[in-house]
């Protein structure tokens, strides 16, 4: 069988891009790609792209059409949706193309352009709709915040973890994207100013969550065979799994836990022959504090209740023994929606070829992805190795 | 005619348009398949068993306080509205479902558990929702 690899990995800097558009966002990471890879364009013969809400966010749709005609792909060409996971559902998209021997070379880009609308409640509604049940949660005003608020307080009254432990994931977070040129915010942040913001929905507060965020990003996946003839940067794609809850959370048996995450590390894992202590560095869904908390649990890189622990006591920073968003995550780094689950590849790519510069933990030799849509709706890992 | 939910544009679905008739009348129904008896709230036309012979029963409105939070930023659809409460209640079938939470004069009405009922409340411009009140 076809072994499939990332050849190539780009993202644009993610930030407020007030003065571009999806098109030129999507060019440069596109261009990026093919200026520092040995590829003739022609040879890429699928183009999937990972966008949530193209057409909300900017009144623009099938993005593959007008993203491949205008960078002269003569590819196969179309957008994928799973609410906030798309960039990872594109990506196993991509890659069951390739491993199914349907295309030989995809190229997988990650894409959203978020600002177009500026007033914060109008992008609210937008991110809202796509990711929970929009008759029976959205329209009553639920927010994602106030969904993340109330699983957060099951949690800590499940577990006693605490407010600060919640906390310092945007801590760790923010400093790790302080080594990151391409990150929004490149400031550390206090557990104090985090506690002391602005409420959004108790007991979670401004710094809690994400900014708003333009970007793109894009990897190149091929088969072992084609990548060969090109480069010798390359990892390996080991293993994929998504799976999904209900979008409906007054649905769900227990707030504290979302079993998607943990059904599709699973499958993920044992596709790729690991088991989670084998992960030496992972990029994971944290559009709030508290998702990466519960992500780390799901996927079995800590017992339930002691992700946050060992938030606090450091172990998840870039330099400690599980070191998690060493990008900065979606809370430091940015997080444009589709093109989040790319940059997430993207860190994951630089770390395993030991070329994420002073972001480079030790020793990285198996990468995991976790991306979710809403609290819990969908989500995808992917496992990545050296070899 | 009287329309349900805050902003919801799916007027054109029966069962949307019947529930919202019902909650005019002061009364809340959930349906039951007929094949396997699951019971839903809110209403759904088909079961997960395949069946699509559904009945409408009278909901038990009085639940449970499961969860809450107190939503300082809201969507566009509520900026006139917040801060405000939405809970997660219970219902005596098993049943869970999110509303706002209405009626809160102490902390006690935000404990844990605390009993509760669903009533239909009429909004401007010919709309009706459901809403927790505590009880």
């Amino acid at each position: 069988m076809n072994k499939v690899v990332v050849a190539s990995a780009t993202m644009t800097p993610f930030t407020d891009h007030y003065d571009r558009d999806i098109r030129d966002l999507a060019s440069e990471a596109i261009r990026d790609i093919f200026r520092k890879t040995e590829i003739e364009r022609s040879a890429v013969d699928g183009l999937v792209i990972g966008s949530m809400a193209s057409m909300s966010f900017t009144n623009q749709g099938n993005l593959g059409a007008l993203i491949a005609s205008e960078n002269n792909l003569n590819s196969a060409s179309f957008t994928v949706e799973a609410g906030e996971a798309s960039g990872q559902a594109a990506l196993r998209a991509a890659y069951s193309l390739i491993k199914s021997g349907m295309h030989e070379t995809v190229l997988v880009l990650g894409l959203e352009k978020v600002t177009d609308i500026v007033k914060l409640p109008e992008i609210l509604s937008v991110v809202n709709h796509v990711n929970m049940d929009s008759r029976w949660e959205a329209d009553i005003g639920l927010t994602l915040a106030s969904s993340w608020a109330m699983i957060a307080k099951s949690h800590m009254s499940q577990y006693g973890i605490t407010r600060e432990q919640i906390a310092s994931v945007a801590v760790k977070n923010h400093y790790n994207a302080t080594f990151n040129p391409f990150a929004q915010f490149k400031s550390k942040l206090r557990i104090e100013t985090i506690l002391r913001a602005p409420a959004l929905a108790s007991p979670l507060t401004l710094f809690d969550t994400c900014a708003a965020a333009d970007g793109a990003a894009a990897v190149l996946l091929t088969t072992e065979e084609k990548a060969k003839s090109f480069t010798d940067q390359y990892i390996h794609v080991k293993g994929t799994g998504l799976a999904h809850g209900t979008l409906r959370i007054a649905e769900r048996d227990r707030l504290y836990s979302i079993p998607a995450i943990k059904k599709a590390a699973k499958d993920a894992y044992e596709m790729a022959g690991i088991s989670p202590s084998d992960i030496d560095v992972a990029e994971v869904h944290d559009s709030f504090t508290i998702a990466e908390l519960i992500a780390l649990e799901e996927m079995g890189i800590f017992e339930p209740g002691q992700s946050g622990p060992a938030t606090e006591d450091g172990r998840t920073k870039k330099d400690g023994d599980r070191p998690i968003n060493t990008s900065g995550g979606m809370k430091a780094r940015g997080y444009p929606f589709g093109a989040a689950g790319i940059a997430q590849v993207v860190e994951i790519y630089e770390q395993l070829l030991g070329i994420a510069g002073e972001r480079q933990v030790a020793d990285a030799n198996i990468g995991v992805t976790q991306a979710l849509a809403g609290t819990g709706g969908t989500s995808v890992v992917h496992v990545f190795g050296t070899a | 005619m009287t329309k349900f939910g805050y902003v919801s544009v799916e007027d054109y679905v029966p069962l949307v348009g019947e529930f919202a008739e019902s909650l005019v009348k002061g009364k809340i129904f959930a349906t039951k398949c007929k094949a396997c008896g699951k019971e839903y709230f809110p209403p759904r036309e088909e079961c997960i068993c395949l069946n699509d012979e559904m009945e409408k029963i009278d909901l038990d409105t009085s639940a449970k306080l499961v969860s809450y939070t107190i939503i300082h930023v809201p969507p566009e659809s509520h900026s006139t509205m917040a801060p405000y409460i939405i809970a997660i209640g219970e219902f005596p079938n098993g049943l869970k479902t999110m509303a706002h939470l209405v009626g809160v004069t102490s902390m006690d009405d935000l404990k844990i558990g605390r009993p509760m009922k669903l009533v239909p409340q009429t909004l401007e411009n010919e709309r009706i929702v459901y809403k927790f009140v505590p009880a």
